[in-house]
């Protein structure tokens, strides 16, 4: 359906550049920016991998926010093809499960065991630097066609710009400073989930849901209002207390 | 640099617990491979005051003086804003801050780079570093700027919960800072630390090292403790009575 995808890139690219004009949050941004590559590039989900000062890898923001797609990405600090694609610079693509089953033992058995038969890394890079990796996860073995590649490139493209835009950085060259802000973001996000889960008496992949609808229904910053609740603010009060939200 | 983080590390670790803080080898050494004339951590962020952790030289303090009573400067921005401030000349920056500018050049101060401490909302200062030339850090030197940071902010965590307060802080079971274990941090040490603040009414900071301590007394990974807590195996409210 050669027109609708059409369709959804032209949708992709204009919400992109909206987000970019205004004040936005990078992990929302970047998990948006998973969920629409789950759709575009017609595979089961996708994450964005960051790497930190130190060259470890980082999970920042995935299609779907559950704990067993987190851990996929976690399990890549040794072994995994977003580790291959970073280190190589180029893309990682239809590497399948069973195929690479000796190349990734542990990623490609836990993998495996939550269902999927073929992987995708495509790099993110400002220049000659890799700054992280775009994860994607097919159920089956479908291939992604050099016209899927070209779109998914395109989209860890769109992220890296994501990252070095976010607001507050006034040295726009500082990539370090701006992928840290970003990985700590995500921190605060994780030690939120924690504090609501264990409020509300929720699971963690719900608090997020939780979270990310109350920033949208608030037109708040998902980090702004992870950081109220991570901290106890009384601004989180209403969260913290599920007085007026509903668990989705 | 990796040597350096384990300088600070010993020097913290050492059992005295004194408040002589950070060993001035270490601090002399990290100078040196940042390419700055001094260098300084200040604990403290909110209307308690601040405490400075350690210093090479007394510009470094004079600095922080400095900001502290103006009310404003590189270091207090990196504070409000969670985000590094890297000035590399003092001398153009009279419109960001009208009452620093001057004085800080007067000091002989004419690059700094002030870098946050902090784990997610976890925010316990910022480390300052000063140049009396004006001139960036090269991205190796950010690098290790960023490095250095995590690592004082984990041995002020540790130092903290050390002196600190709530029950169960065993001074002889905590851990050493372990700068190299937060590259280990997984999302679920950090979705616990949120956790386990709730079970005992405690701040994130105390939730964390009381995680790492638990994990250090039983000779278990801080990673597998997390996952027990978040897997609701574990709670630290009955755990600890």
């Amino acid at each position: 359906m050669p027109v609708t995808r059409e369709r959804q890139l032209v949708e992709t690219f204009v919400q992109v550049a909206d987000t970019l004009v205004d004040d936005f949050d990078v992990i929302d941004f970047l998990h948006q920016l998973a969920a629409r590559c789950v759709h575009l590039l017609d595979v089961d989900a996708a994450g964005i991998m960051l790497i930190d000062q130190r060259g470890n890898l980082h999970a920042a923001a995935a299609s779907t926010e559950n704990a067993r797609l987190l851990e996929l990405f976690e399990l890549q600090s040794d072994a995994g093809p977003c580790i291959d694609c970073c280190r190589t610079g180029t893309p990682v693509v239809n590497a399948d499960l069973t195929a690479n089953a000796a190349r990734w033992p542990r990623f490609a058995e836990a993998a495996q065991a939550s269902g999927f038969a073929a992987v995708h890394a495509l790099p993110l890079r400002l220049r000659e630097t890799v700054i992280g990796a775009l994860n994607l996860f097919a159920a089956d073995n479908r291939t992604l066609t050099d016209d899927d590649i070209r779109v998914g490139q395109a989209l860890t493209d769109v992220a890296t710009i994501g990252i070095l835009a976010q607001r507050s950085i006034h040295q726009a060259e500082l990539l370090a400073a701006q992928l840290q802000n970003a990985l700590n973001s995500r921190v605060t996000i994780e030690q939120a989930k924690g504090v609501l889960a264990e409020r509300r008496r929720i699971s963690v992949d719900q608090a997020f849901t939780l979270l990310r609808s109350y920033a949208r229904d608030h037109n708040l910053r998902l980090s702004d209002v992870a950081r109220d609740v991570a901290n106890g603010s009384t601004t989180a009060t209403e969260l913290l207390h599920g007085t007026g939200t509903q668990i989705a | 640099m990796a040597m350096i983080l384990v300088l600070l590390d010993r020097t913290t670790s050492a059992p005295d617990g004194s408040g002589a803080g950070f060993s001035m080898a270490a601090c002399a050494a990290a100078s040196t491979v940042l390419g700055v004339d001094g260098l300084c951590a200040v604990v403290g962020t909110g209307a308690g005051g601040t405490v400075l952790a350690f210093g090479t030289q007394t510009v470094s303090a004079a600095l922080e003086d400095l900001q502290f009573t103006l009310g404003e400067g590189p270091s207090l921005e990196a504070v409000a804003t969670g985000i590094p401030v890297l000035v590399a000349d003092v001398a153009v920056t009279a419109r960001r801050w009208p009452a620093f500018t001057g004085p800080a050049l007067e000091l002989g101060v004419n690059a700094v780079f002030a870098f946050p401490l902090r784990i997610g909302a976890i925010d316990l200062g910022t480390l300052t570093a000063y140049r009396a030339t004006a001139g960036p850090l090269d991205p190796g030197q950010v690098a290790d700027a960023l490095a250095l940071a995590d690592a004082v902010t984990l041995t002020v965590l540790h130092r903290q919960s050390r002196e600190g307060t709530g029950p169960g802080a065993d001074p002889d079971g905590q851990p050493g800072p372990g700068w190299a274990a937060q590259a280990a941090y997984r999302a679920e040490v950090h979705q616990a630390t949120g956790m386990v603040s709730v079970q005992l009414g405690v701040g994130l900071a105390e939730a964390l090292a009381r995680l790492r301590a638990f994990a250090f007394g039983r000779d278990l990974l801080l990673a597998d403790v997390a996952a027990d807590v978040v897997a609701r195996r574990l709670r630290f409210d009955e755990e600890d009575q």
